[in-house]
């Protein structure tokens, strides 16, 4: 066949950046070596929900696409550094993100801003969420596990992941004991972690 | 298990510890591995927290992400950024510089010095990894804004010269006591909210030098078991402002 290597190496090629059955493990194992299609492809699946997270954190949308602007760059560095006996790559990469934008919420505010937004800030549970977007299926799943959680489980673990709070300024939020809510955040957890099947 | 500390797991995996506490649970996390199963599983649990906000980005993010990735060097695979100057007997001590030179005016001006093929092309190896060392250091020691900070105690005495403008540090060890047997010294990045590992020092007489992953206030000293740790088991020996 006339120009058979190059044709192969073609569709080898193809195959290795649009095959959409490549899992995010496989996808970072190649930006670890550098592979910026690869890395094209991890941005495409994982920045609804970095770009969504974030920005429920920080509310801000300006602020929000510099966090995960930077938090692609951070995936993007330490693809190298991965450690996969610590989890999954999703899992790693949204903890990269709620971290970024918990840390800039709380060095970014100074202390007397901080208090008047934990005063100031009403509870708003799962409301802002574009239907646009794609994994419904999976929002609707998280939604329906989350509503097996007792009412301050959800209120607490909500206020501390979405919000961005310490468990102590959930603990003075919701005028609890600091072990209570220590307690509350760890068993919700638990509950959706059984609920939705996760296993590790 | 202290179960008290136990509990922290969700507010850990929640990003809900303030600074003292997360580093507090980090070193009971290194030990304990039933903390450590639910750490991971509840992590894993919040990955769909995050999943239940997904909301389109603007478009014109990705280019700009994807622009920045392509001008940007990743993380050799290590074990901290800070890694030991390769090269066959680095430091060139003085002496050994000394010798170098000699044997590069020998080559050049072809003086015979009486050296077997074997000699001759180690030494030629040895110049050419101590180039290369030498090559990264003097980029991190001829930065205009390159800022030099020596630390002694009694576990030694270490020079860091760090530069902001090549995102990079250098750490030079002089007179470091041996740590304890099948222990090794690990450097941290130390940070306002978080520790992480700079790399292990595996021999006391070798600069070591590396990417400055963020800009990190203090570069600290620690003693860990053999392999390093993923979080300080033990109080400094030596914290170095940077």
């Amino acid at each position: 066949m006339h120009g058979g290597a190059q044709q192969r190496g073609q569709r080898r090629w193809r195959a290795a950046n649009d095959d959409v059955t490549l899992t995010p493990e496989e996808l970072l194992a190649r930006v670890a070596l550098g592979d910026e299609y690869a890395f094209a492809r991890l941005y495409d699946a994982f920045v609804d929900r970095i770009f969504g997270l974030v920005k429920r954190v920080m509310r801000d949308p300006a602020q929000a696409e510099e966090v995960t602007q930077e938090v692609f760059l951070e995936i993007w560095r330490t693809a190298t550094r991965f450690d996969s006996s610590r989890g999954s790559v999703v899992a790693w990469a949204m903890m990269l993100a709620h971290r970024r934008a918990v840390d800039r919420v709380r060095s970014a505010q100074a202390s007397t801003e901080r208090d008047s937004r934990v005063a100031s800030q009403q509870v708003t549970p799962f409301d802002s969420v574009s239907e646009e977007v794609t994994g419904r299926l999976e929002r609707e799943q998280i939604r329906r596990c989350l509503e097996t959680l007792t009412a301050l489980q959800q209120e607490s673990v909500t206020l501390a992941y979405y919000q961005g709070y310490t468990y102590s300024e959930v603990a003075s939020l919701l005028g609890s004991p600091l072990g209570t809510v220590k307690t509350r955040l760890r068993d919700g957890l638990i509950r959706l972690r059984d609920c939705l099947g996760v296993t590790v | 298990m202290n179960a008290d500390i136990h509990t922290l797991t969700g507010a850990y995996v929640l990003d809900a510890l303030s600074e003292g506490e997360r580093e507090a649970f980090e070193e009971h996390l290194a030990r304990c591995l039933a903390c450590a199963d639910e750490v991971r599983e509840l992590r894993e649990t919040t990955a769909y927290l995050a999943a239940a906000e997904a909301t389109a980005a603007p478009r014109d993010l990705k280019s700009r992400v994807l622009a920045q990735a392509r001008e940007t060097r990743q993380l050799p695979p290590d074990e901290g950024p800070i890694v030991p100057i390769k090269g066959r007997k680095w430091p060139l001590r003085i002496t050994t510089g000394v010798a170098a030179a000699g044997v590069v005016a020998a080559l050049v001006f072809g003086i015979q010095v009486g050296l077997t093929n074997q000699e001759l092309s180690e030494t030629r190896q040895a110049l050419e990894q101590t180039e290369q060392a030498y090559d990264e250091l003097a980029e991190v020691l001829t930065a205009p804004d390159a800022r030099a900070v020596r630390v002694e105690d009694e576990a030694g005495a270490v020079t860091v010269v760090h530069s902001d403008s090549r995102g990079k540090l250098t750490v030079i060890p002089h007179r470091m006591a041996e740590p304890p047997e099948d222990h090794v010294y690990q450097l941290w990045f130390i940070d306002d909210d978080a520790v992480t590992s700079a790399g292990l020092m595996t021999d006391m007489d070798r600069p070591m030098v590396g990417d400055v992953a963020d800009p990190a206030a203090q570069l600290g000293i620690t003693v860990e078991p053999a392999g390093g740790s993923d979080a300080p088991t033990t109080e400094p020996v030596m914290v170095i402002s940077i």
